[in-house]
């Protein structure tokens, strides 16, 4: 499979990139004003395994997919309408990602990442119930998008590949591909008719805190469906723990002290496994650093070297490993 | 547009040990693509409740086998099911189906153009392979949280609790479509190990490798981003309502500030990007006063004449109702058995893509534990009814018929009375 990636944003660029790790054929088209876009962490991340192919080299037929994310116009500019591209390849497959689709009356609406997280969902819930809901980091948005444009790249090729499909114009957008990542709550309230609010910023003493900090950081804390007396033995609150079942209806403004006295005595990966050992899901809450250095990544290897103006430095691989 | 559903995956079967929400998630995606996909489920189910399970809409469109691995018989039929199938996949913790000798080599010793992908927490190998993790857990260990915050500050997890789910099952999709067009180059089956906690780190991608680069832990500005001045999330006319603005220059800066008609933002001190950079939490004081008086969605209707990049936070309560999400039919009512709750359907989304010229397949409802036992063992295996009967009988099959939710306590909290009607749910 050999793809032609025309990308602005980090939409089509996670798109290719995860194609090209998956050791298809990437060849990115290079255009300044695009590779513009890209600040330099971004580049090192995204260009990883792709050629670059100037416009006056370009090609299509020797694609069996576009997956683009700059928009009509940019393509027009370059002549390389959806329409343009299509006529003629009946199997070309030509995948188009946007913020927020190329039809319904918000295609033509100015977007951005916030934005497009707003409209899509999963920011109403995301922060604090006293703040205002608060963005999910980087480009989120846009790096899902990217792996649906991935999938829907390499699926349509197959299509044309099994003979089951020929080759098809998709167009997807960050808002409806988001929304995926609540449909729980979405169904909760039609279900139901409840709705997941916010909580407010924890103040200490007032319920279970899942998050807190061990003797070298952070640990998440979760124990769904153990009973809580365990949990409190477990976490050394065996004499401070009421009756009550609820974790949040305990006293804790007078387990407060405990409870960080507690958790402070351990290190992350130590809760972690001993809490693995009880069946519960705790997690070591990670840093980039941890994540570069961590016992599991390095065991997996999921980290791979690249070149950053001359010294090599760790980057993601990818999020799977493989055995032919 | 014609009518004829867009399916790539057509005459691929899946056979899927899956529970929860992550893996049924991405097999939910291949079949809505085309690829029949066959569940399989222990006695009884797996420990999710019935309702979640149901509402949670991972399953719609998928059949549904029961089979007791624990009996040798169970193992037999499992192993005969999975030679029949292109793909193998489940999210058990990496030792179980060990344990029953369905391991990935064991299967693709007897089929090796057989696609095996095994989704767990932290992948293997590793010291934290069997480690049990929810979504949650994950998005913990890939990053995402420590990333929300600065240093010094508690990292918080975002509040839907299937995020990191519906990545890896999406990533698991991937995996398994890349897998697919390999074989047909090569003919070559392949065993693929998932780590949930991978994908989160990858999609935190460019934040590491600028902590990489830099040496620092990236800062989170929160809402507000230094390339885009001023950005944030302003409150609006109604409880928790609220809408994101985000100017991208100072051309669309100077729209902002005549279409919003505030004087007291057409001041000089506010003309560049770095100026308005410096006095942003004013800035934010004197936005948030004009936009309180708004509509979220009015106000987006008024900045976008001018396309100022804006949007309406959606809530729960009013995302079925985006009038972008109705018209690119990002939710489709499926139609239950009977009705559930006093309804006969409720909406869930289908594929988020839209194919020119074609049309997506249709959700149909969950199936319930067990209940396609003799239309999928007729199908794959030749079975009769008689045995499939007898299987059953003895406790190797098992078939609960369809799903019973009559008795199951919702929890009240925040509860609107008036739902149904607002979403226009069928009765």
């Amino acid at each position: 499979m050999r793809v032609l990636e025309i990308s602005g944003s980090s939409a089509a660029a996670n798109a290719g990139l995860l194609v090209a790790q998956l050791d298809f054929q990437v060849d990115r088209l290079a255009v300044d004003e695009l590779t513009n876009r890209f600040t330099e962490a971004q580049r090192v991340f995204f260009q990883r395994g792709k050629h670059e192919i100037e416009r006056d080299e370009l090609d299509l037929d020797d694609y069996d997919a576009v997956v683009e994310d700059v928009g009509i116009e940019m393509l027009a500019k370059h002549d390389l309408s959806i329409e343009e591209m299509r006529s003629g390849r009946e199997s070309l497959v030509v995948v188009s990602l946007s913020d927020l689709g190329l039809i319904g009356p918000y295609a033509g609406w100015a977007s951005s990442e916030i934005t497009v997280q707003a409209v899509g969902g999963v920011l109403h819930v995301s922060g604090y119930g006293d703040e205002p809901p608060l963005k999910l980091p980087g480009n989120t948005a846009a790096m899902i998008l990217g792996v649906h444009g991935a999938t829907a790249v390499t699926t349509a090729v197959f299509g044309v590949t099994n003979g089951a499909e020929s080759g098809i114009h998709i167009d997807i957008s960050a808002q409806d591909t988001l929304m995926q990542h609540w449909t729980r709550h979405i169904s909760q309230y039609a279900y139901a008719g409840t709705t997941t609010e916010r909580a407010p910023r924890n103040p200490e003493g007032i319920h279970f805190r899942h998050t807190a900090k061990a003797k070298d950081g952070w640990v998440y804390m979760l124990a769904l469906r153990a009973a809580w007396q365990k949990v409190a033995d477990f976490l050394g609150l065996s004499e401070q723990v009421a009756l009550e079942k609820d974790p949040n209806v305990q006293p804790w403004r007078e387990m407060e002290a405990a409870f960080v006295e507690s958790i402070a005595s351990k290190e992350k990966y130590t809760w972690f496994s001993e809490a693995a050992e009880q069946g519960w899901t705790f997690a070591p809450v990670e840093d980039p650093f941890d994540i570069v250095s961590n016992p599991q990544n390095q065991a997996r290897d999921f980290f791979e070297e690249t070149d950053y103006q001359g010294r090599m430095i760790m980057v993601p691989g990818l999020p799977y490993r493989i055995e032919r | 547009m014609s009518n004829e559903v867009y399916a790539p995956l057509k005459g691929i079967r899946i056979l899927s040990f899956e529970l929860a929400f992550a893996l049924p998630a991405g097999t939910r995606a291949l079949h809505d693509l085309g690829a029949e996909v066959v569940r399989v489920t222990p006695p009884g189910g797996n420990n999710f409740g019935r309702y979640v399970s149901v509402s949670d809409g991972v399953f719609h469109g998928k059949s549904c086998i029961s089979i007791d691995l624990t009996k040798q018989e169970g193992r037999d039929i499992a192993m005969s099911l999975a030679i029949q199938a292109d793909v193998v996949c489940n999210n058990f913790r990496p030792s179980v189906l060990t344990k029953y000798d369905l391991a990935a080599k064991v299967l693709r010793e007897r089929k090796p153009e057989l696609i095996t992908l095994q989704m767990s927490g932290y992948g293997t190998p590793g010291p934290w392979s069997d480690f049990p993790a929810y979504g949650p857990s994950t998005e913990a260990a890939g990053g995402l949280n420590r990333l929300m915050v600065n240093e010094g500050e508690v990292p918080i997890r975002i509040g839907t609790g299937v995020f990191s789910d519906q990545l890896a099952g999406r990533h698991a999709a991937l995996a398994i479509v890349a897998a697919l067009q390999r074989r047909a180059e090569t003919g070559l089956g392949e065993d693929i190990d998932l780590s949930m906690t991978e994908c989160i780190t990858h999609l935190m991608g460019e934040l590491m490798t600028e902590a990489v680069v830099s040496g620092e832990v990236p800062v989170s500005h929160g809402n507000r981003n230094p390339e885009r001045v001023p950005q944030g999330i302003y409150p609006c006319v109604g409880d928790d309502e609220w809408i994101a603005i985000s100017i991208e220059d100072d051309a669309m800066w100077r729209d902002f500030v005549e279409v919003s008609e505030q004087d007291m933002l057409n001041d000089g001190s506010y003309e560049t990007r770095q100026s308005r950079w410096k006095h942003h939490d004013k800035l934010d004081e004197l936005i948030a006063t004009w936009t309180s008086k708004w509509d979220k969605n009015e106000l987006t209707e008024l900045l976008q004449t001018r396309r100022i990049a804006s949007a309406p936070v959606r809530t729960v309560k009013d995302s079925a109702l985006d009038p972008q999400f109705q018209a690119r039919g990002a939710l489709q009512l499926v139609e239950h058995q009977q009705p559930l709750f006093g309804y006969a359907a409720h909406p869930h989304p289908p594929l988020p893509w839209l194919m020119a010229g074609r049309i997506r397949k249709r959700l149909t409802d969950f199936r319930n534990n067990g209940e396609d036992n003799e239309e999928v063992l007729y199908r794959w295996l030749g079975m009769t009814k008689k045995e499939v009967n007898r299987l059953e009988d003895e406790g190797v099959l098992y078939n609960e018929g369809p799903v019973q939710l009559g008795t199951f306590r919702i929890p009240q909290t925040n509860y609107d009375p008036e739902f149904g009607q607002k979403l226009g749910l069928p009765k």
